[in-house]
């Protein structure tokens, strides 16, 4: 059987199609997401009948609430640190969370990180496509 | 592409910028979608991926330097979310990166936008057999075609240790296509 030589075989496409007039309608889709007009605010706190219900709704439950709370032993429902950690490391990427960041909080992390050479090194030992990073 | 730094002007004037980004558009989604499926395999996964990649380049235009050329910042971001993408899909399987890549290339013989044949298969079957950034080089230079030199742009990397990482992939592919 003839062996294969990838540099001197005729090559060898990847063999992905794309469904008919997918990029024409790729275009359209992104430039309607970009120019998507924010929601707006339906005017809804101008009806009176809104103000009175909403006002009898609060009572109702800040009551409610009171008397539930003075009855019963509060649970321990909150969030763990790890399980937020895991959410946020499945869930939402290293762009995400820079949007998030401004200067302070560099500043916050700078200090509440500790970093010496030895850590880094042994970081970047385990992370062989950090390389990708590098230009960001 | 006219002059670079004319047309990233026009993608910042607020006047101008929805024509020149859907000239972007036009100029750069048959490149980037075939960057990124190359990475993530599946069609409809791609479809996600990229259309994340033009948002992410529209929202951080006003962010580019002209550090590097728009060219490899583009295909930068498209790299990074392919790459984000793959990681969370495989940490919420709980395998690793090769592992989701392995059963991606299982799933490509019932996938209608694949009609790749015996041999294309088997050339997928031993890219996937790669570690992560061989992978990525192999893709990049032998079916995107993309010189060194861009290669390197992108992905921060000499274009030394791209040349020893394309060797060592393309003897790896023989020895398993000719394995098999």
């Amino acid at each position: 059987m003839k062996k294969f030589n990838l540099e001197n075989d005729p090559k060898i496409t990847s063999g992905f199609t794309t469904p008919d007039q997918y990029f024409e309608q790729m275009e359209a889709r992104i430039m309607d997401r970009l120019s998507a007009p924010e929601t707006k605010v339906i005017p809804l706190w101008h009806r009176s009948s809104v103000w009175m219900s909403s006002i009898a709704a609060t009572l109702l439950l800040a009551g409610g609430l009171t008397i539930y709370y003075n009855n019963q032993p509060i649970p321990a429902t909150s969030l763990d640190d790890a399980t937020v950690e895991t959410y946020l490391q499945a869930n939402v990427n290293s762009y995400d969370l820079i949007q998030h960041l401004d200067e302070s909080d560099i500043q916050a992390l700078e200090k509440s990180i500790v970093l010496n050479n030895d850590a880094v090194e042994a970081y970047l030992s385990d992370h062989n496509n950090l390389d990708l990073y590098l230009n960001e | 592409m006219q002059d670079e730094a004319l047309f990233i002007r026009q993608l910042l004037d607020p006047k101008t910028q929805n024509e020149a980004f859907r000239r972007l558009l036009t100029e750069y989604q048959r490149p980037l979608y075939r960057h990124i499926r190359n990475i993530v395999l599946d069609h409809d996964d791609t479809d996600d991926v990229l259309q994340n990649t033009f948002i992410k380049i529209f929202n951080n235009l006003k962010h580019f330097k002209g550090e590097s050329k728009l060219f490899s910042w583009m295909y930068r971001i498209a790299t990074n979310e392919a790459i984000t993408f793959i990681n969370q899909r495989a940490r919420k399987a709980g395998i690793s990166n090769e592992e989701l890549q392995s059963k991606a290339v299982g799933k490509l013989e019932a996938d209608v936008n694949y009609d790749g044949d015996e041999i294309q298969l088997k050339l997928q079957k031993a890219v996937a057999t790669l570690p992560e950034k061989q992978q990525l080089v192999f893709k990049m230079k032998y079916f995107e075609e993309l010189k060194y030199e861009e290669i390197s742009e992108i992905l921060g990397t000499s274009v030394g240790a791209l040349k020893a990482s394309y060797h060592h992939a393309v003897k790896k592919i023989e020895e398993y296509l000719n394995s098999v």
